[in-house]
């Protein structure tokens, strides 16, 4: 546009007239600049809180679940979202797997604007946030660094001295005094395995303070705990104890050798004395009213023999307190036990001999008389004998004791002092106490171990809380298509990250939704317990749920356990929760046949009332149950304890007798299955039905152990049935499922490699539920309980090993079936009246499906031909120009 | 009615020039490989499934988000020549002798340009077509995104006509408008890496692919239009700006 020179008149040259035009496009481009920046931050400030966006996909792919939405309204504090998206493995591609991750953050930060998202995508980056990490654990764990760095100073001191202490017994002689306890050798060994225990946890612990990874300080002072502990009390403490004891030996030895020595020759006198009585009283020349005289003196000497041999024997056993003594070759008589028995042994023999001698004295003829102290004068002898011959090992005995040598000596020197192993002990002790004492961690070894991994999400709320999504849970592995024409191809996934995020907003960011209370019985150990209670025993021990625990708080659900063999009333719900109980089946009872067990506690009915009552009181329940083998070869089928009060009351029962399987038809065979083994332990079915709990669950793999069948019962009482995971009838594709009683002779034929099966007569055969809820009104009020045949699938092993997959003649394994908790999760929340916060499953939608034979002219015809048209187009054009 | 007039003619200068079938056959054999065959270069570490493939999401989506960046080659090697030729050839006084405003001008260009570009997406509703003829597509999505398109490639257009009016030689003209739209799209994407986190949000609201992600996911967001329809106003008020200098320079 023209420059108006009228309006400007003042500009005469050209040069100014330029000057004046070029101000004017610059001012105008500034404030076209200006005003561009003022909008878009206007828009952006405006819709900052109200975003005005609208989302039109109609399938719900990249767009927020109404449970996300829900938790991201309810956010007030701030959230950074780091997405740590950096394997190489081909199977965890960021290319592939992290853009859905992107959107769904990306979507949280516009419902939110409270939540910051983070991408990082390099190892250094990873590595930035990982020193990040450490910087805030470390002002997290000043107290806990203090304890490993003195750990590592004291084990420094220590080392040496246990190394010197070694030293001493390598050379202590092979004749030296202790020898003859075999104390050298054993000390060398303990203290080497010592020095071996502490080198090597000394250099894990400084391995792990100078990794780049975050270090776990929690689980290091754990182990240095531990360590210290062991060797404190099971090691070192010990052999202080024995030296001490094994130092005061000769001394003993030495004053008791007196009255030692005194008792055994009053002993010998006295039989000598006894035998000499007897042999009066049969003499030629002794009258007939003399043997009577004779035996009476005889049984008074026996009488003193056995008082001074008692003496002897308890001499002895003074001898050997601390059971040292008890090591040498001669204390045991062979064939008589130890030394202070055989004189117990001679003193009762005496008394016993005393008083057959009374006996003869009453009530045999004077003939008679004879006779039996003839017999009785061959007797004694013996016992005279063998006390000779053991008195020479008493007096080798007490020689033993008494006789030290140089080194010894000087090791007993150092024993005796007060402060013997304290420079060692010592530290050790002050360390244990300190650790003791120290607070609590919030990161927890399990974040460290999860932050670890590949692909994570970091969330990190306000007070350094920290959570982090791994990539099975925003990825879980899906479930397989039944009649895929190759059901074992690479692993697939869904996206389950709207879920696994936003449980993860929720549980850092609230207060716990529900109390989730395990209720079982528990009469012995848990370790004991656990090695008695096998699960083909249909018994659940809580010490094996740690990982649904786990799992369960980390769902933001607050967790109880009531063990009602130890508390017989329900624990009070805290701050007011909701409380939902989870019944785990009670323990393995004995064999009825055998006689019972009074130091074992038994369930009896007023406990399984606690249960009911609290039930009956309107607090939903969760029941795990699941496949149960006979307890003895022949035995009945146990019987699912709470089936009688399910049937009566809920209309539902489990027929823990029976076992699921899922076999695949035998192309070759028709009615034959086979069942790969692998599928014995891992039983894929993912049947879940619309019910609130399995609908978000439908598309993912699951797999299950020891599954049950369960049956609706109709009861007068009736309930509305409604199963959440079913086995379907007539699957008529590529498997069958069905429940056998016998699945021993099943896996018998497996594992002799006899290769097809077939349901028989006595099997259940579907439809039937594999976790059933149960509805009815209790006072007017609506409660649920589920009832879960699969109860045996939240063994800690079964949740974290890897399930194995043959391929030919190779073996891969699959991620482990972590899944199968959110099930107990999604209940936990329905049951609570949570259930808006069950989380969406992964969208359903039909991916492209072109067969091959069709992808090949459409490759042509759109890549090649469609350009070459356009092509063919212009020339055509320019060929009618040109004419 | 001077505008179309001129985009009109602007639109017959393409068609009755080899270059438009040219690049509509180049952009056709790109979005084909993309869309059938992928793109794999080992070397740079590129690998991009093909979008329609057994098994793969329904969607047109991943194809729009590579071509959100291919465009930034494309068209400004479309729009080079808009005005640079008329400054090249001297065709440039006629049309500034004529009755027409500077702004009229550019207007003209730019329509020209953009109903030759909407022609050129107009050819991938075939691939659509395909989708929903093998898949279960979205149309809220597929809608949403061709919008998206629409407006990226409107503010595309607008750089390049802006690139044109700045430089006689077309070439450069290519490469000053692939350059602006680099830094717009590439660019702040590498500065959002080289700021602090807690700056990479503000950062990245100046890449129109950030914006460009929410209409590829069928999302529409009003900041999103207003980012796009003022960055494109805003090139075309600085070409007219530039056309004008014409004039006193």
């Amino acid at each position: 546009m023209a420059i108006n020179e009228k309006q400007n008149p003042g500009f005469q040259d050209v040069k100014s007239r330029k000057r004046w035009a070029g101000f004017n496009v610059a001012l105008s481009v500034v404030v076209a600049a200006a005003l561009l920046v003022v909008v878009n931050v206007a828009a952006y400030y405006a819709t900052k809180d109200k975003p005005l966006r609208k989302n039109f996909e109609t399938l719900g792919r990249y767009r927020l679940s109404d449970t996300a939405q829900r938790i991201l309204d309810q956010l007030k504090t701030p959230v950074k979202i780091t997405t740590i998206y950096t394997s190489t493995d081909p199977e965890r591609k960021p290319e592939e797997y992290l853009p859905p991750l992107r959107d769904l953050l990306d979507e949280m930060h516009q419902r939110n604007n409270l939540v910051t998202v983070v991408a990082v995508g390099s190892d250094t980056g990873k590595a930035e946030i990982i020193n990040r990490l450490r910087e805030q654990l470390e002002k997290e764990t000043k107290e806990h660094r203090q304890v490993i760095a003195d750990f590592l100073t004291a084990a420094d001191i220590d080392l040496p001295l246990l190394e010197q202490f070694a030293q001493t017994w390598r050379e202590y002689p092979t004749d030296g005094w202790l020898a003859q306890f075999n104390v050298p050798k054993s000390l060398e060994t303990i203290t080497a395995t010592t020095i071996e225990d502490l080198r090597k946890l000394t250099n894990q612990t400084r391995s792990a303070m100078g990794q780049s990874t975050l270090p776990d300080y929690s689980e290091m002072v754990g182990n240095i705990t531990d360590a210290i502990s062991k060797i404190k009390t099971q090691r070192l403490a010990p052999i202080r104890t024995v030296l001490r004891d094994l130092a005061a030996l000769p001394e003993r030895a030495e004053k008791l050798r007196p009255e030692l020595n005194k008792n055994l020759q009053a002993l010998q006198g006295q039989l000598n004395q006894a035998v000499a009585t007897l042999s009066q009283a049969t003499s030629a020349t002794s009258q007939p009213g003399d043997i009577g005289e004779a035996l009476s003196r005889f049984t008074a000497m026996c009488r003193k023999v056995s008082v001074t041999a008692e003496a002897v024997a308890r001499n002895l056993d003074t001898l050997a307190e601390g059971e040292y003594v008890k090591l040498k070759p001669g204390w045991r008589v062979e064939g008589l036990g130890e030394l202070p028995d055989l004189y117990r042994n001679i003193a009762h023999s005496m008394l016993v001999i005393g008083e057959q001698a009374q006996g003869i004295k009453q009530h045999y003829t004077p003939e008679k008389q004879a006779e039996a102290v003839t017999e009785l004068r061959n007797e004694v002898p013996k016992l005279v004998n063998l006390l000779k011959t053991e008195q020479a090992s008493v007096d080798k005995l007490l020689a033993d004791l008494t006789k030290r040598d140089e080194a010894t000596t000087a090791i007993f020197e150092r024993v005796k002092q007060e402060n013997f192993f304290e420079d060692i002990i010592g530290p050790l002790g002050s360390l244990l106490d300190r650790a003791g004492k120290l607070p609590a961690i919030a990161t927890q070894t399990d974040l460290i171990d999860r932050l670890k991994q590949d692909n994570i999400v970091l969330v990190e709320a306000p007070d350094n809380k920290l959570g982090v999504v791994t990539f099975d849970e925003a990825w879980p592995v899906a479930d397989k298509t039944p009649g895929e024409s190759n059901p074992r191809d690479a692993v697939k996934r869904v996206f389950y990250g709207d879920m696994a995020v936003s449980s993860k907003l929720l549980n850092l960011t609230r207060p716990p939704l529900a109390e989730v209370v395990f209720a079982f019985f528990e009469d012995v150990p848990p370790q004991q317990m656990w090695q008695q209670q096998h699960p083909l025993f249909g018994a659940i021990p809580m010490m094996a749920l740690s990982t649904l625990r786990e799992r369960l708080v980390r769902a933001n659900l607050e967790v109880t356990e009531w063990n009602i063999n130890k508390q017989k009333t329900p624990p009070a719900p805290k701050d007011g929760r909701r409380q939902v109980l989870i019944v785990l089946p009670f323990p393995w009872q004995q064999d009825p046949s055998a006689a019972p067990d009074p130091k074992r506690p038994q369930v009896t009915p007023a406990d399984m009332e606690q249960v009911t009552k609290l039930i009956e009181s309107g607090t939903p329940a969760i029941f795990l149950a699941g496949y149960s083998q006979p307890q003895y070869p022949g035995g009945p089928p146990p019987m699912y304890e709470w089936n009688e009060y399910l049937s009566q009351n809920w209309s539902i029962g489990v027929r823990g007798d029976q076992r699921v399987l899922r076999a695949e038809r035998d192309p070759d065979n028709p009615g034959k299955f086979t069942l790969p083994l692998a599928q014995w332990s891992w039983m894929p079915v993912s049947t879940f039905t619309h019910n609130p709990i399995g609908n978000p669950l439908r598309a993912r793999r699951f797999y299950w152990m020891s599954a049950s069948p369960i049956m609706p019962v109709r009861h007068g009482n009736p309930a509305i049935v409604e199963d959440i995971l079913y086995v379907p009838a007539g699957m008529e594709g590529v498997y069958a499922v069905w429940a056998t009683p016998r699945p021993d002779r099943i896996l018998a034929k497996l594992q002799g490699g006899q290769g097809d099966i077939a349901p028989e007569s006595e099997d259940i055969r579907p439809p039937f539920g594999l976790i059933t809820e149960s509805r009815r009104q209790i006072n007017g009020k609506d409660n649920s309980i589920i009832l879960m045949g699969i109860g045996m699938s939240f063994f800690d092993d079964y949740l974290t090993q890897r399930i194995p997959e043959i391929k030919g003649q190779s073996v891969t394994t699959e991620p482990p079936p972590t899944g199968d908790v959110d099930v107990v999760i999604n209940s936990a929340y329905y049951l609570s009246g949570n259930q808006q916060y069950i989380g969406a499953g992964p969208v359903l939608v039909q991916p492209i499906d072109c067969p091959r034979a069709d992808m090949l002219w459409i490759q042509i015809l759109f890549a090649g031909v469609w350009p070459a048209v356009m092509l063919l187009a212009g020339g055509l054009v320019m060929l009618w120009r040109i004419r | 009615m001077k505008v179309l007039t001129l985009a009109k003619r602007e639109l017959a200068a393409y068609f009755y020039s080899p270059m438009a079938y040219v690049i509509a056959a180049l952009f056709l054999a790109m979005v084909g490989l993309i869309f059938l065959l992928g793109v794999h270069v080992p070397f740079l570490k590129i690998s991009l499934e093909p979008v329609f493939r057994s098994g793969a999401e329904s969607t047109l989506r991943p194809l729009f988000d590579v071509l959100a960046y291919g465009l930034v080659v494309v068209i400004p090697l479309l729009t080079m020549r808009v005005v640079s030729e008329e400054f090249r050839t001297g065709t440039i006084e006629t049309l500034m002798t004529a009755p027409v405003t500077d702004a009229q001008v550019i207007g003209g260009k730019f329509l020209g340009a953009m109903i030759l570009y909407v022609i050129l997406l107009a050819t991938t509703l075939v691939y659509f077509g395909l989708i929903a003829a093998f898949g279960q597509p979205d149309l809220g999505v597929a809608a949403i995104g061709y919008l998206g398109m629409l407006l990226l490639g409107g503010t595309y257009v607008a750089v390049g006509v802006f690139a044109s009016t700045i430089t006689r030689h077309q070439l450069v003209a290519g490469i000053i408008g692939i350059a602006i739209l680099a830094f717009f799209t590439g660019g702040i994407y590498l500065l959002v890496l080289l700021v602090p986190p807690e700056q990479a949000s503000a950062v990245s609201r100046l890449n129109m692919i950030t914006y460009f992600s929410d209409f590829s996911k069928g999302v529409l967001d009003v900041r999103g239009v207003i980012f796009f329809v003022t960055l494109t106003a805003f090139f075309l008020f600085l070409s007219v700006k530039v056309l004008e200098s014409r004039r006193w320079r």
